[in-house]
């Protein structure tokens, strides 16, 4: 989907040394992590990850047996200045933000945000039309 | 259609036949079989003493073990005479068990099995295709001279070659299947290669499946997957074979043959008997069988009986399609377990597959109930939201259908420890 960004999760069991068994095969694999955000709940957790070769990191992850799933995820800007952030959520009004997490490059810092999928087109252009800068990675 | 008067005698002719005949299988191994006359002994009981079926508890169990102690023929009640055919138990755990029939028992076998192919709704117009494998298992002859006693055209197909099976059935017009649920199924998905609408290449209108445990939602797909009617039947070779008990057209329960097998169910703790509805251990003591009578039979499977009315006109009793193995129960702060129950919980669950393990341990003086469940491969979720929901599910459906309060795990796909390709699916740390 145009203006939408694929984002990797993870299922994790919650036990020691599973989230280096992760990392350490997508090292191997030479993919690499854009951002990393674990959420954990308990006795698992899932690991969200934007990352280099998507697909690669998928394919690599499931042959090591480990459950994952492609989501599509917008990537928003945030400028540097007061009410930036407050005004991204007024433009998205009624939708249902399901969760969101910032990350930082080098020179900026933006925000993942993911809503539900049926919105997902009605978000982008919304936001697009309201001249929200949309990342295409970060 | 219902093949015998006997199927719909009134309870208090049912209770005076089986009477008569108890007493009459009690004299016969009491005076014949050492075995059975030792064991008589050690419990001061004597023939005499049946006089009522509930006199039927005074009786010693058999059990599988008995039979292969007693190899190959030891507890056989007629000379070799008079035997006319043998059957046999894979004998994978040891040394298999031996059955026997004389010409008697052949007819007895004919007639529950020709009860069952009409309970199905078959005579002699119908095209049996039977796919029960051809042998020393039971199930092929059983089903083989059951079709013969009520007239119909049977094809002995035996298992494999599907393909080829699939053509005789086209060809010939079968109106029957007979086998495994699992073949059928089999069968219904490379006949589906055909197209979608491969079905008006075939005739069949029942099924009569068995000999292996079903839960209720293949049972859904194998009729679904033909268009037909799923019928049960249930046996085991200890007793006579299929043909024990098997499901009408109106109720997925199974009519028990009880002119010819007497069925208690029992703790199977305890021994004691448990009342109608109770689901417990189904021990079965045959009726009118020669050449190899067993008295109270430990089935190892989980049952329950009621002996409510059915629609269809039968007075036999009805038994639950086997929930689970005795041998497989735990006792969770009281209540029983099957791991079946639970699986079948699981398999009604989306986003996680059918592996999953029973952990059972200590919390205090209290038991508690850990359920690892392995998330499955595709539908892996990205909302914390939904996984804990599916968690929260299966323990709701858990508490609400087995009325046990366990936690469930969600864990990683292969996570849980496997033993010959299949997952472990109970740890007992109580013990």
């Amino acid at each position: 989907m145009k203006g939408a960004v694929e984002q990797l999760s993870v299922f994790l069991e919650n036990r020691r040394g599973r989230l280096h068994e992760v990392t350490k095969i997508l090292a191997n694999a030479k993919v690499s992590i854009h951002s990393i955000e674990l959420v954990e709940a308990g006795d698992f957790g899932i690991l969200r990850l934007l990352t280099g070769d998507i697909t690669l990191a998928k394919n690599i992850l499931e042959t090591n047996g480990i459950s994952t799933k492609i989501t599509p995820v917008i990537i928003i800007e945030i400028e540097d200045n007061i009410g930036c952030i407050d005004r991204v959520i007024e433009v998205l009004g009624e939708m249902d933000i399901q969760y969101i997490y910032t990350v930082n490059s080098q020179n900026i810092g933006a925000f993942v945000i993911k809503v539900d999928e049926e919105n997902m087109e009605e978000a982008i252009k919304t936001l697009k039309d309201n001249k929200v800068k949309l990342l295409d990675e970060i | 259609m219902i093949w015998s008067k006997a199927e719909i005698a009134p309870r208090e002719e049912i209770e005076a036949t089986q009477v008569a005949r108890l007493q009459e299988t009690a004299r016969r191994v009491y005076a014949i079989n050492p075995f059975y006359k030792k064991k008589f002994d050690e419990l001061g009981i004597l023939p005499e003493d049946i006089k009522s079926i509930e006199d039927v508890r005074k009786l010693p169990f058999t059990r599988k073990q008995d039979l292969r102690d007693h190899y190959p023929f030891g507890l056989f009640c007629v000379p070799m005479s008079e035997v006319v055919r043998i059957h046999s138990s894979s004998g994978t755990t040891g040394k298999p068990t031996v059955v026997g029939y004389n010409k008697h028992d052949m007819d007895v076998w004919g007639e529950v099995m020709a009860r069952v192919y009409a309970m199905s709704g078959a005579d002699s117009n119908d095209i049996v295709h039977n796919g029960y494998g051809y042998g020393l298992f039971t199930g092929g002859l059983g089903f083989h001279y059951g079709a013969e006693h009520v007239g119909a055209t049977v094809v002995p197909a035996s298992g494999g070659f599907t393909d080829r099976q699939l053509m005789l059935m086209r060809d010939f017009g079968a109106t029957i299947l007979a086998c495994t649920p699992s073949f059928a199924l089999h069968l219904a998905e490379v006949a589906a290669k055909a197209g979608s609408d491969f079905r008006k290449d075939y005739k069949l209108k029942a099924g009569i499946f068995g000999a292996e445990p079903t839960s209720k939602g293949l049972k859904e797909e194998v009729a679904k997957a033909w268009g037909i009617k799923y019928h049960e039947v249930y046996g085991l070779s200890e007793i006579i074979g299929p043909g024990v008990s098997c499901s009408c057209e109106y109720s997925d329960r199974l009519h028990i043959f009880e002119d010819h097998f007497l069925a208690e169910i029992i703790d199977p703790k305890t021994g004691e008997p448990l009342p109608d509805g109770e689901r417990g251990e189904l021990v079965i003591t045959t009726l009118t069988k020669q050449a190899l009578p067993i008295i109270r039979y430990r089935t190892g499977d989980i049952t329950s009986i009621t002996k409510e009315p059915c629609k269809c006109g039968r007075t036999h009793a009805r038994m639950e399609s086997i929930v689970g193995r005795a041998d497989d129960m735990l006792i969770v702060n009281g209540v029983n377990v099957y791991p079946s129950q639970v699986e079948h919980v699981i398999a009604n669950s989306e986003g996680v597959t059918l592996n999953y393990q029973i952990v059972a341990d200590k919390k205090g003086h209290l038991d508690k109930l850990e359920i690892l469940v392995e998330v499955s491969d595709d539908i892996m979720m990205d909302s914390v939201g939904d996984l804990e929901k599916i968690k929260k599910d299966i323990q709701a459906d858990l508490l609400n259908n087995l009325y046990i309060n366990a936690s469930v795990k969600l864990v990683e796909p292969g996570s849980i420890e496997r033993s010959m390709g299949k997952a472990v699916r109970v740890v007992d740390k109580r013990r």
